[in-house]
């Protein structure tokens, strides 16, 4: 375990041992890696895991067709022409069909556009992993089996590079690690040997991505999980045309890792791999925004539900408490100057930017009482409720949630409203709807992404068709379905 | 022209919201410092304000050490914004790293993890408070 204090009977670590565990110096940790990308059998995951990857992918899926309804995923699917056309693999949310690269891209681009992806002990994994292997799983007519599995393999391997890196310059939970696990899930999936594999890593880590901070406010975000996608499966199609790569890419002192961050915990990286499964740490969303603010928004949902005659214009006073992180993360882009929404206003950001804001996720949820890909839109963003409510708002640390954040990963808060008759309420949730430790049934959130893109049969028979997909030969007959 | 200032109440700006900002940590009693953010322990940092005060100070656990300026060797991190940015910052309203997203101060490379962590635990901190009616 790392020095972040590991949550008390790690989910990761319960139930049967697999018979492949992988060991090894940490020295040969790309190795290691590719072998276990490319070893391990569907039948060696447990039953358990293998749900949680199928129900990552239907909730990631259900991201991706909300995420295609904003104007930025009109311009993504547009602008990736550039790269060729071709009819390899699905887009999920628009006409049509593109080369596995740009699919993976697209893909990844529209599932966190208003940040509803997932995250496995502390890094987003969904957004490039379940891209990057239906995009090759379709290129290479792999089974549903193929590719749950390729979609277990990035989970577990982004789950260790991210504890590897987690002391680093990132207090959050978007990690520059992506370019390892995509290129080994590509491999996978592509049918490469260990060598292959292990050149693939090197091809996609050379030019080590991290993302520029103030990029994290407007829509070149959405490339932070795309580009790895995209370039994943670019760097294994390379490795398996013979270019030849280093060997050791990820450990080596001159690599991925040490270039990207100030830390890495060797320790981390082989870490019960193949017997200890990150996937059971799978945190998804049951709105979208950034984690650390859901809490509050659901807080914010209640409030609005059980407040009578709720009128936002007539909140007084509105006062949000948690973990320092969510504080942190809510006041990112609050000094600019203009500010955030006369910037969002001027097209010069977006909503991306609102994504990490507490604040809005909390006030959208209170005047339109739901928080969708609705409320990011431009019409209620710049809307009076919003300017009124944005006068009210104060937030506080609480030193408990915060301490309970980085023991346990509990994302707690607290929101109280004060009405202008002098009326208070107050809801409190300790833990965010999604978490490991409190899911929420992620067919909700598929229909909610594909409502008005598939009709409502068909998003019934699509729903079906994922929590199969283990059963299915080829994985192009689900994608037929999911294809608009 | 740099002025040294003395972290108390009758120091400039930056001296006053470093004082408090040293009374409510003391408070905290290292309980903000998690694993992932202790990287910040144990460094130099130079606060700067536009109009000249300087405070340099030390953050250990469970206190901060303040140094008299230019006692030390480079800091590992400086931290140089204009007063208002700085008010705001002590009010808890914003953290250092709002101010270098919205361009107003810089961001080195070789100083992003500890400006970033110690970011953090200032407005974790100030937010907290503890410090009764302070």
């Amino acid at each position: 375990m790392s020095d972040l204090a590991a949550p008390p009977g790690n989910p990761a670590a319960s139930g049967s041992a697999p018979s492949r565990a992988v060991s090894g110096p940490s020295r040969a940790v790309t190795q290691a890696y590719a072998r276990f990308a490319l070893e391990l059998a569907f039948e060696d995951i447990p039953a358990d895991v293998v749900e949680i990857a199928r129900e990552q992918i239907l909730a990631t899926l259900g991201s991706c067709y909300a995420g295609s309804k904003m104007p930025g995923a009109a311009s993504v699917a547009a602008g990736l022409k550039i790269l060729g056309t071709g009819a390899a693999s699905t887009l999920f949310g628009a006409p049509g069909r593109m080369p596995a690269p740009s699919a993976a891209l697209y893909n990844s681009a529209v599932a966190q556009i208003i940040e509803w992806d997932d995250w496995v002990i502390i890094s987003h994994t969904g957004a490039a992993v379940v891209p990057t292997a239906f995009a090759v799983g379709e290129l290479a007519g792999a089974s549903g089996r193929d590719v749950i599995t390729a979609v277990v393999v990035g989970n577990e391997i982004n789950g260790r590079t991210s504890r590897a890196i987690q002391r680093g310059a990132y207090v959050g939970n978007s990690m520059p690690n992506h370019q390892i696990e995509t290129p080994l899930v590509a491999s996978r999936l592509l049918g490469l040997s260990t060598v292959q594999a292990q050149r693939a890593v090197s091809h996609s880590g050379f030019l080590a991505m991290e993302s520029c901070p103030i990029g994290w406010m407007s829509d070149s975000k959405v490339l932070c999980n795309g580009l790895p996608a995209m370039w994943g499966i670019v760097a294994a199609s390379l490795a398996g045309q013979g270019l030849v790569g280093n060997l050791d890419m990820i450990e080596h002192p001159a690599g991925l890792l040490s270039t990207v961050s100030e830390v890495v915990d060797e320790k981390e990286l082989l870490q019960g791999l193949g017997s200890e499964w990150y996937t059971r740490t799978l945190n998804t969303k049951r709105h979208p925004s950034c984690a650390y603010n859901l809490s509050a928004i659901e807080c914010a949902l209640a409030l609005r539900a059980r407040i009578p005659d709720f009128d936002p214009l007539r909140v007084s006073r509105l006062e949000v408490e948690g973990p320092g992180v969510m504080l942190y993360v809510a006041s990112r882009f609050q000094a600019l100057e203009p500010d955030v929404y006369r910037q969002i206003e001027q097209e010069a950001i977006t909503h991306v930017a609102l994504c990490f804001d507490a604040g809005y996720g909390i006030m959208a949820a209170l005047v339109d009482g739901e928080l969708g890909h609705r409320q990011y839109l431009r019409e209620r963003i710049l809307s009076p409720e919003i300017a009124h409510l944005r006068s009210c708002i104060r937030f506080r640390a609480d030193a408990a949630m915060h301490a309970a954040y980085y023991a346990d990963y509990q994302y707690g808060a607290r929101v109280r409203i004060t009405m202008s008759d002098g009326r208070e309420y107050v809801e409190e949730r300790r833990q965010l709807l999604g978490a490991r430790d409190r899911p929420f049934d992620h067919a909700i959130k598929f229909r909610e992404g594909a409502s008005g893109l598939l009709e409502p049969e068909r998003i019934e028979v699509a729903i079906r068709a994922l929590r199969e997909l283990d059963r299915c030969s080829d994985v192009r007959h689900v994608t037929g379905i999911l294809q608009i | 022209m740099q002025i040294s200032s003395t972290a108390d109440a009758q120091g400039g700006l930056l001296g006053r919201g470093l004082a408090r900002f040293a009374r409510l940590w003391a408070l905290q009693e290292g309980r903000l410092v998690s694993a992932r953010l202790e990287g910040a322990l144990g460094r130099s940092i130079r606060c700067e304000s536009t109009d000249g005060e300087v405070v340099d100070f030390c953050l250990l656990r469970e206190k901060l050490e303040f140094e008299e300026h230019g006692s030390r060797r480079t800091p590992h991190a400086s931290i140089r914004m204009a007063p208002r940015d700085w008010a705001r910052v002590f009010g808890g309203e914003l953290h250092v790293m709002a101010i270098i997203l919205a361009g107003r101060a810089p961001f080195p490379k070789d100083q992003r993890r500890l400006l970033m962590q110690f970011s953090m635990l200032l407005q974790t901190t100030m937010l907290a408070g503890g410090g009764g009616d302070e």
